[in-house]
């Protein structure tokens, strides 16, 4: 089929309103690019139905967009797959010494978030693959095929929210939902070159999304261009604003005592001076909230899935994490929630005195390839495991918006991601900034879709 | 969420996974010391039924989910 689509959903919005590109077209030719490109990049669990008949609607943002999700939100008649094999289900079953919870009913409907972007038009295509139960830093999974990065079948795949990244950087849809609980969105979408919106606490509704640590998980959303994000999140937080209106808002940036290989910092840096006005030392805030986001994160965890982990069918980073987090002192959980307004109040008011946007480190060093940071590969080093995920989980338990977004690239090519952060509720100022970023390092149309890896 | 009052874990663990485990608590219990942070409930806290501990981690959360509100 040979159809060129716009790069971005406000520009396929206008070709299709104007009658230059055909509704049945346009879906047909998404689909099949979905369907292609799926296979040769594993990252899609289900694929769905999609109505070509249904026509275009102008009044509604999305009407044409195609997306696809992480699989772990419900779809009618659908539980979430969670990137779990069946093999481990079955095989287990027989092996079980402990009563095991009972299975998460059928769902009617989809969860509300993806509710809400097909009441604005969009099509879902499908569910993409993730980290077994949302709990790594990799697309790794012991069950399923691992999706491929399309920049690189050597390059890993950040998570958990992995097939949502490689869904949008190859192009086979124009954005994603994603979950974050300590970097899944942003670090799947840093290593695929995209952006990805970790969005406040409790703004998007998580009801019909599988929990890992509920006091910390986020939907997320993924795109190519930061306007894109701004039309999915305006579908989706409908009672906010997507831009900051006439005045650009203040940043400030934070290079002071942050780790960053030389390679990384010689792209960042400049960058942060740049766009940054004023310099912060955050050193002290996101110390004390990565520990008090760990301590929530394997704590929840081992509740969440202590039928599993004691059954023997949890997978090893839920063994892993939940674990301790089930011999942990169950006081720990308590104060780490009960200091939390605490601390983001204390944090809210340094930071944001005299800034409305933080550049903050999020990648601290190369793309790493998948046999350096996929458990049990010949080359794998902890050290880059743990790097993906440095600068993330503090601003979890913080409960802050935090925008992914690239700003160049390193001496391989490859590309280099910082991450901007909001006071609660103000992605508006994200996206603005973000925006005007896009515009001057990468381009009116944010990232071109890629796909290096043959069939 | 599942109660918080689960049972121990440590039944289920080998020798091997309980000195993962330690370790691990270990690693956190430093994590915690060198941020100068402090879990240790007061004693009013300990002492306090399971289910007014519940009733507090709630409200807790609500405090937490309105301060942010505050931005809204």
């Amino acid at each position: 089929m040979n159809v060129k689509l716009p790069p971005t959903i406000s520009g396929l919005h206008q070709e299709l309103a104007q009658g230059h590109l055909d509704y049945p077209t346009v879906v047909a030719h998404q689909r099949e690019q979905f369907h292609r490109l799926g296979q040769r990049l594993e990252t899609v669990t289900h694929y769905l139905p999609v109505d070509v008949n249904r026509g275009f609607d102008k009044n509604k943002p999305l009407s044409g967009v195609g997306l696809a999700h992480k699989d772990i939100f419900d779809l009618p008649g659908r539980s979430p797959g969670l990137g779990r094999g069946a093999d481990r289900e079955q095989r287990q079953e027989k092996d079980r010494f402990i009563p095991a919870a009972p299975t998460h009913t059928v769902p009617k409907h989809s969860a509300p978030a993806i509710q809400a972007l097909q009441q604005a038009g969009a099509l879902n295509l499908g569910a993409l693959a993730m980290a077994e139960d949302a709990c790594a830093a990799t697309g790794q999974t012991a069950q399923l095929p691992s999706a491929l990065n399309p920049l690189g079948k050597h390059l890993a795949v950040g998570g958990s929210s992995s097939g949502s990244a490689v869904a949008v950087a190859a192009g086979m849809v124009y954005g994603s939902l994603g979950t974050d609980t300590a970097g899944s969105v942003r670090i799947p979408a840093m290593t695929c070159g995209v952006m990805g919106l970790k969005t406040t606490h409790g703004l998007i509704s998580t009801q019909g999304v599988t929990p890992l640590s509920p006091s910390l998980d986020s939907v997320g959303l993924l795109a190519r261009s930061v306007q894109d994000l701004a039309c999915l999140f305006g579908a989706l937080a409908k009672d906010r604003p997507i831009d900051a209106g006439a005045s650009q808002p203040r940043t400030a940036y934070w290079l002071k005592g942050v780790s960053l290989n030389d390679n990384i910092r010689a792209v960042v840096e400049p960058i942060l001076l740049a766009y940054g006005s004023a310099s912060l030392d955050l050193s002290t805030h996101e110390h004390r909230a990565t520990v008090l986001q760990q301590v929530i994160m394997v704590r929840e965890t081992g509740l969440i899935h202590s039928d599993r982990i004691l059954s023997g069918r949890a997978c090893r980073q839920v063994v892993d994490l939940g674990t301790v987090g089930l011999a942990a002192p169950v006081h720990w959980l308590k104060e780490a929630l009960r200091i939390r307004t605490r601390c983001a109040r204390a944090f809210i008011e340094y930071a944001f005195a005299s800034a409305d946007v933080l550049l903050l480190p999020l990648q601290v060093a190369s793309l790493p390839r998948a046999d350096e940071v996929y458990t049990g590969a010949a080359n794998f080093e902890p050290r880059k495991l743990l790097a993906l995920h440095r600068y993330c989980g503090w601003l979890n338990y913080l409960g802050l918006p935090a925008l992914a977004l690239p700003v160049g690239f390193d001496a391989e090519g490859l590309p280099v991601s910082i991450q901007l952060v909001a006071r609660p509720f103000h992605e508006h100022h994200l996206l603005a900034v973000g925006q005007k970023m896009q515009q001057d390092l990468l381009g009116t149309n944010g990232i071109a879709p890629v796909c290096h890896i043959q069939e | 969420m599942a109660s918080d009052r689960t049972p121990p874990i440590e039944q289920h663990l080998t020798d091997q996974q309980q000195r993962r485990v330690d370790k691990s608590l270990a690693r956190l219990q430093s994590a915690l010391d060198a941020a100068g942070l402090d879990l240790t409930p007061t004693p009013s806290e300990t002492a306090a039924p399971i289910k007014k501990q519940e009733k507090e981690e709630k409200e807790e959360k609500n405090t937490f989910e309105q301060y942010l509100a505050t931005f809204r």
